[in-house]
């Protein structure tokens, strides 16, 4: 019955895949991305006239180098919403709105610098945690550039259209306190076992001297147990792909695993008895995929130099070179190599909207302009250039207004400039 | 004109018939006006031409439908069956089966005849039917052996599927026949009824009328006369009793009308019920279930009345948060709810299933594979 409700949330039907779905869905966005901003590039430069055996060679991102761009942002997201102080579900509503959106969307086309405030706005609102917008944007003001109101709301409809208009989110921390009141009701001898299965359990009182044998007077240890396991679900769950590729009991269960493996044992011996005959089966399942949930993607053991357990898949694990934690993402390394990614991003990017004419180019630069709190990494450089003329536009129309020109400065040479101005 | 007395039925509520019905007062209809005005012509067997013989009647036979005039069919055909005496035809026709031509295009009246005489015997109706995808099955082949018999495709074939379906379902056909006639006896039955009460309604109304002019009148002499005598007192004595008068009247009137109205919709009803509740299937047994054989009862835990949660301790003390609605219980539920739902179910078996499901032939691709061969 719970299964079956899980099973019909949008949560399972648009964002559940199996590895290799997963990695699949990661290779065909970033090759259509490639194909339409190639071919965009390719088509001006024709009309303006160069041959097209002449043009440039494309350099654009790899599947690779998107999904470690974007899961640099993710840290930074990260960082951002606990500038911000919100509470861990809306950082986690957050977080998995940027994982989906960047399972179709490309960064070719959207960038995720400028998404990062609007999203935490969105995940404000989605998870009913009110933030009025002036004091949303005043807090923003402190982590970097300043942004406009227009800023935050105009990307939310692109937004909710690459999250499918799915906006509930089912955070596996929340599982995770419902696990620690039973372990804390069978500590004090009040559980009661569910009905179908109630001849199979071990009475309230003996499950309640197993455990105090197996606390063995450590009485704080399953308030340990609960804090690790939820600092796991809201930091590097959050930055792998456990959400897409398991349900969230098994992602909660998983972390509790990751946290205290005997405490967690104990209670699934509680809930799937030795003596239930027919669940053994589901059991062995459940426990080799927590086991994959704690070992491949949880574990803080991860590195670089492990065995890749899916080999060849587009996944966010260590081996892949991708932050699943907080403390890698300062790693000099890896900003380094997210900085080159950036830069080639840009350059193509760039190359698009030069040939596109000025009016896209206002548009991508002008919603462009919050760099996050990835100011500080040498990402934000582009935006000098950009910044440095407008100071110029701005100094040149001080001089005109002391000077008393009435018509401002001179405008810059526009070549369709003609009968209709004068 | 028939059509104009039928009662327009309004374009959203249902029809209180079978379309079919509606279809084939239209048909006869349709066919006096097309003959309405007769061509101008001459007969292809003996030349005689409308100028010569202006009552010249031009007849054809549903065999060849080739046309000729009154007088070549008594001619060649009195004898008894012959050929057909338009060159390179050469079809033995009877002199009974002749009659007039509805259709200006031969072709037209020839689609119609076939597809009378196929919907003689694929009678069918939706709720012979358990779902609308059988019957719409149903009307596919019909249609499917229609266009054979009318552009002339495997005639033999067809004929035989024809000839094979009509011996199978002879029960079901005479049936469903029977049904129909009954439908449009029913239907002409409650037309009439229609009429008549409108032709009552109308005739009350007119007597009515009457009714109150004479009062009028009355009224007016009483008055008179009253004034005439100089009673002031009686004038009003009268007029009073003149409107007490006209009020039953009026009131009477209202009810009667109101009977008539009720006679009529309950009429109405009456038929439409009679001809939608003939063949209702008995669903499934046993009662409905709205979770469609799930229960409602949890696997892996039941909610307790309390846990032991410091952190949950002051909100189940606080009188503000209870009075705005939060209660602790509900956290209980809902945090061993996402602790649970979902803890089984592996998202590896349900790829796997939906691919086999993918790669299991549905009835549509089967369809397709048989049309192709």
């Amino acid at each position: 019955m719970d299964d079956t409700i899980y099973s019909t949330s949008t949560q399972h039907r648009l964002f559940t895949f199996t590895p290799k779905q997963l990695s699949d869905l990661r290779y065909a966005t970033n090759k259509a991305a490639i194909e339409k901003i190639t071919e965009s590039i390719k088509r001006r430069a024709v009309a303006a006239g160069i041959v097209e055996s002449e043009i440039e060679e494309i350099d654009c991102p790899t599947a690779e180098e998107e999904l470690k761009l974007v899961a640099y942002y993710c840290v930074k997201c990260m960082q951002l919403s606990d500038h911000f102080q919100f509470p861990s579900n809306v950082k986690a509503t957050a977080l998995t709105f940027l994982h989906r959106l960047y399972l179709t969307t490309s960064t070719l086309t959207l960038h995720p610098k400028k998404l990062l405030l609007p999203i935490l706005y969105l995940a404000t609102k989605t998870e009913n945690h009110y933030t009025p917008i002036k004091n949303f944007i005043a807090t923003a003001a402190t982590a970097g550039p300043k942004v406009t109101k227009e800023d935050l709301l105009d990307p939310e409809f692109t937004i909710a259209m690459g999250l499918r208009w799915a906006f509930q989110v089912w955070h596996p921390f929340r599982g995770l306190e419902g696990i620690f009141l039973e372990l804390n009701a069978i500590a004090s001898g009040r559980y009661q076992p569910p009905k179908p299965k109630e001849h199979l359990v071990l009475p309230a009182t003996e499950a309640k001297v197993a455990l105090l044998e197996l606390l063995a007077g450590d009485t704080d240890r399953i308030g340990r147990a609960h804090g690790e396991a939820r600092r796991l679900l809201t930091t590097t769950a959050l930055l792998t792909d456990v959400y897409f590729l398991y349900t969230p009991p098994q992602i909660s269960f998983g972390a509790f695993l990751e946290a205290d493996r005997e405490l967690a044992t104990f209670y699934l011996d509680i809930k799937f008895p030795e003596t239930d005959v027919p669940g053994r089966k589901t059991k062995m399942k459940l426990l080799d995929v927590l086991d994959e949930i704690a070992k491949n993607h949880l574990s803080a053991g991860l590195s670089e130099d492990l065995k890749n357990p899916y080999q060849g898949l587009l996944l966010q694990l260590p081996q892949n070179g991708i932050t699943t934690s907080l403390s890698m993402s300062v790693d000099p390394t890896l900003v380094k190599e997210v900085t080159r990614i950036d830069k080639k991003l840009y350059r193509v990017t760039k190359r698009d909207q030069d040939s596109a004419g000025k009016k896209k180019a206002e548009e991508w630069n002008g919603s462009g302009s919050q760099s996050g709190t990835g100011s500080g990494n040498g990402i934000g450089r582009y935006d000098e250039d950009e910044e440095r003329r407008a100071k110029k536009r701005r100094l040149e129309r001080e001089k005109a207004e002391r000077e008393g020109d009435v018509f401002g400065a001179r405008l810059p040479d526009v070549k369709t400039a003609g009968a209709g101005s004068f | 004109m028939m059509m104009v007395s039928l009662p327009a039925p309004h374009p959203l509520l249902s029809l209180p018939f079978p379309p079919s019905i509606y279809i084939q007062i239209r048909y006869t209809s349709t066919t006096q006006i097309l003959t309405a005005t007769p061509p101008d012509e001459n007969c292809p067997v003996c030349k005689s031409s409308r100028y010569l013989n202006p009552n010249i009647r031009f007849l054809m036979n549903p065999v060849c439908y080739h046309k000729m005039c009154e007088s070549c069919v008594d001619r060649i055909f009195m004898q008894g069956p012959a050929p057909c005496p338009v060159i390179a035809c050469g079809k033995t026709l009877r002199k009974n089966k002749f009659r007039k031509q509805t259709f200006e295009d031969v072709a037209v009246e020839r689609e119609v005849d076939v597809r009378k005489r196929v919907a003689l015997t694929f009678n069918k109706r939706q709720d012979d039917f358990d779902n609308l995808r059988e019957y719409n099955d149903y009307l596919e082949e019909v249609e499917q052996i229609t266009f054979n018999l009318v552009n002339k495709i495997d005639v033999k074939e067809t004929e035989a599927k024809l000839l094979e379906y009509e011996a199978a379902n002879k029960e079901l056909i005479s049936t469903n026949a029977a049904r129909q006639a009954a439908e449009m006896m029913a239907f002409a039955q409650a037309t009439e009824a229609e009429k008549e009460s409108q032709r009552l309604a109308r005739e009350m109304a007119v007597r009515e009328r009457e009714e109150e002019r004479r009062e009028q009148e009355e009224l007016k002499i009483a008055t008179l006369n009253a004034l005439a005598s100089g009673d002031k007192g009686a004038v009003k004595v009268i007029q009073e009793v003149q409107l007490k008068r006209s009020g039953e009247r009026k009131r009477r009137q209202a009810d009667e009308q109101m009977k008539l109205k009720s006679l009529a919709e309950g009429r109405s009803l009456l038929n439409s019920s009679l001809l939608a509740g003939t063949r209702k299937r008995v669903l499934e047994d046993g009662p409905f279930d709205p979770l469609g054989g799930l229960s409602d009862v949890n696997e892996h835990y039941i909610v307790q009345d309390y846990y032991e949660n410091k952190w949950l301790e002051n909100v189940r003390n606080d009188p503000a948060a209870q009075a705005g609605g939060y209660f602790v219980e509900e956290y209980y539920g809902r945090s061993l709810f996402e602790a649970f739902s979902g803890l089984t179910f592996f998202v590896d078996e349900e790829a796997a299933r939906i691919e086999e499901e993918k790669r299991a032939k549905t009835y549509t691709d089967l369809m397709i594979s048989d049309a192709v061969s």
